[in-house]
């Protein structure tokens, strides 16, 4: 293999690493503090790239920096508005945890059946500018435009974040929720103040994603969300479902097995591509069962 | 906690409950017959059929839901369009023409339960869903009831008379058959030396790439490599440094593919600035892969699909045009829904030729039909072929136009038996 062939297909593990790396964020920071797998966090995803479609469609020219700003603030809106009308209702009834699991699959059902009859079963095509739906030349690479964008976005979005988490004091609190959420608490924190921020911050990362996934795929379908939700939920319990970083290792992990599989397999497995990266995947927790990164808690317990 | 947000809770966690199993395959009940969207559908024009005449009912099994609703609700608005049309001229054998309506969902159970209370309300004929696992069920009911029942689009070779009954016809081309024709247009085009993806995660695909391939080597040609994906990759990046690769660059791209890998696939491989013209089939017959490749991308792109939407496409297109304006207010934008205009236009010609509904009579007739004109250009089903063997059309993406090529046929089919085992 040529360098530059590698080199490309270094830059497409990377971009894809990036988008699965962001998308684990947003599913992790939820669980640290609620315990709650949400399963409807790929709807939030399907939720932003329909927002794009949507005011695409209004024919008014709008800025394209507008419409990737948009689809951010509805995944925000609708993560925020699944917190007040579903999970702080299901969590103020004290069950147990597994109601907020059901509550998210049904949420998940809800949003794409919603979607379903109000826009389409059909997929729709995202329209990008040209600088985005481009292919760039650097000597004898041949780089769309895409994968930039993704590494860049991405590791802007990973600092602002890290920022957000340890300078400042929503930060601190929602950290501190993560370690004890009984604790924090007690200390005068309000639990629906930080969860909701939660959720907030969640659907920010689910906007970002959707945003630099839809990039790629170029098409939103009712059930697109599926895919980048699952991707998510095998990154953080690889790399670790107690630390935020080990969900950015997992995500990065994920992109490369996806892009690196799919190289090195010969023609005849390539079938069996998916069962060869759960396989690795369950070799790693095998050898680390608390995922590569193993967060505070659990070596605290320990 | 307060007792109202108890209430409150309990409330929405029933309706989230209710939400998902209704969503869980119930039978449905019988969809309220739509109305309109256009003012002019709402006066009819023309005469009405006689009132005082029992109606002859097609039960139409559309998804109106699912993922397969892409490909039924386009045939949905063509049958209706249809249906208006054929009532226009006086209705099947003097009777008015009823077309009812259930969604199936997607779903196997609720496609069959959806056909047996069509059944029940006396319905003479069953259009089925445009797949073979989706759309077999409901053809199994109408065959147990002896009521004839066609798929508008199920290319499945195993949509046939041995496999489900002599009573089960499909108006698609199988999907071997469809990788025929893609490959009788590469050749046309002179192109000799293909190189074919293959979407494996279906049973269309992967015959209709098989299909391809079968007919390019018989024509003569070669091909220069192939490769796999499945569905929901995301990534091309490895296919593209496949391609890449080779020493020299094919002549043609075949992307055996459905929605929305097949347009993401080209979308990734124009970016990564391999410019080598693109084939597929009628999975990307959807006026969304524009903004989906992006148009300054969209260049030597061309597929094959059942029928078109154009007056050009030929002589029927005007009127179908004009029916489909009226019915729906707006005009067709897919190949896909001619294919339920033609397949009630050809029950209404078999019934009146059998004289009846009765479904094997209406079944013989159909074997009887040889290059029958319609839409989908001619159709020729025979005794021991209810797949069957048509024309398609073949069209150019280009920037932001679909452009109708011309029909495509064959001079030879890959034998249905390679690919029903």
């Amino acid at each position: 293999m040529e360098w530059a062939d590698f080199a490309e297909l270094l830059i497409a593990a990377v971009s894809l690493g990036s988008i699965y790396a962001l998308m684990a964020l947003g599913l992790v920071l939820v669980f640290g503090i609620l315990r709650l797998i949400n399963f409807a966090y790929g709807e939030f995803i399907m939720i932003g790239g329909y927002a794009m479609w949507w005011l695409q469609r209004l024919e008014f020219g709008i800025p394209w920096g507008f419409v990737a700003l948009f689809a951010v603030v509805v995944a925000i809106v609708t993560a925020l508005a699944l917190e007040r009308v579903a999970f702080r209702q299901v969590r103020a009834s004290h069950g147990p945890p597994i109601n907020l699991l059901l509550t998210s699959f049904a949420c998940s059902a809800v949003l794409q059946s919603l979607v379903m009859v109000l826009i389409s079963p059909r997929s729709k095509g995202i329209l990008y500018p040209p600088l985005v739906s481009a292919d760039l030349t650097l000597g004898p690479l041949r780089i769309a435009a895409f994968d930039i964008m993704a590494i860049i976005v991405g590791g802007i979005s990973l600092v602002g974040l890290t920022i957000l988490l340890r300078k400042t004091f929503l930060g601190i609190c929602l950290r501190a929720a993560a370690d004890d959420f009984t604790m924090t608490r007690l200390l005068g924190v309000q639990a629906d103040r930080v969860i909701a921020a939660a959720f907030a911050i969640s659907g920010a990362l689910a906007g970002i994603s959707s945003v630099l996934y839809f990039a790629r795929i170029g098409l939103v379908k009712p059930d697109i969300g599926l895919g980048p939700v699952i991707i998510a939920f095998f990154a953080t319990v690889v790399g670790g479902i107690e630390s935020l970083a080990g969900a950015v290792v997992g995500g990065f992990l994920l992109g490369f097995l996806t892009v690196g599989l799919q190289v090195v397999l010969p023609t005849s497995l390539l079938a069996y591509r998916d069962a060869f990266t759960f396989l690795i995947v369950i070799i790693v927790l095998l050898v680390r069962p608390q995922g590569l990164v193993p967060g505070r808690h659990i070596r605290e317990v320990r | 906690m307060s007792r109202t947000s108890i209430l409150l809770s309990v409330v929405s966690l029933v309706i989230v409950l209710t939400m998902l199993v209704v969503g869980c395959g119930t039978p449905a009940p019988p969809a309220p017959e739509p109305t309109p969207t256009s003012p002019e559908a709402a006066e009819p024009t023309a005469p009405p059929p006689p009132e005082e005449a029992e109606p002859i009912i097609i039960g139409g099994v559309f998804n109106q839901t699912g993922w397969m609703a892409t490909y039924d609700d386009p045939p949905r608005h063509g049958a209706r369009a249809a249906v208006a049309k054929v009532n226009d001229a006086g209705g099947i054998l003097g009777r008015p023409v009823e077309l009812v309506e259930i969604d199936g969902k997607t779903d196997p159970a609720v496609v069959a339960n959806a056909a047996i209370q069509m059944l029940e309300q006396g319905a003479d004929f069953i259009m089925a869903p445009c797949d073979f696992d989706i759309g077999a069920p409901a053809c199994i009911e109408a065959q147990k009831q002896g009521v004839a029942c066609m798929s508008t689009c199920a290319s499945s070779p195993l949509f046939n008379e041995t496999v489900i009954g002599d009573l089960a016809f499909t108006f698609s081309e199988g999907s071997h058959g469809i990788g025929a024709v893609t490959a009788q247009m590469a050749w046309e085009f002179g192109w000799r030396k293909a190189y074919v993806i293959t979407d494996v995660g279906w049973e269309y695909t992967r015959s209709l790439g098989d299909g391809f391939k079968w007919s390019w080597e018989k024509l003569g040609g070669e091909i220069v490599g192939e490769d796999t994906y499945q569905p929901g990759d995301e990534d091309f990046s490895a296919q593209i440094a496949r391609v890449k690769a080779l020493d020299e660059p094919p002549d043609v791209i075949m992307d055996a593919c459905v929605m929305p890998e097949g347009p993401t696939l080209i979308r990734q491989f124009r970016l990564a600035g391999i410019d080598t013209p693109i084939i597929a089939d009628d999975g990307i017959d959807d006026p969304e892969i524009i903004p989906a490749i992006g148009p300054e991308n969209v260049s030597n792109i061309w597929y094959t699909t059942h029928a078109w939407y154009t007056e050009d496409a030929g002589p029927g297109y005007a009127e179908y045009i004009r029916y489909h304006e009226e019915e729906w207010g707006f005009p067709p934008n897919t190949g896909l829904a001619a294919t339920g205009w033609d397949v009630v236009m050809l029950f209404a010609q078999a019934a009146e030729r059998a004289g009846t509904t009765e479904g094997s009579a209406v079944a013989q007739e159909y074997e009887q039909m040889t290059k029958e004109p319609c839409l989908g250009g001619y159709v020729t089903w025979t005794a021991d072929n209810h797949v069957p063997e048509k024309p398609m059309v073949a069209i150019e993406v280009e920037g932001e136009e679909f452009t109708f090529i011309g029909w495509i046929e064959p001079p030879f089919m890959p034998p249905r038996d390679m690919f029903t085992k």
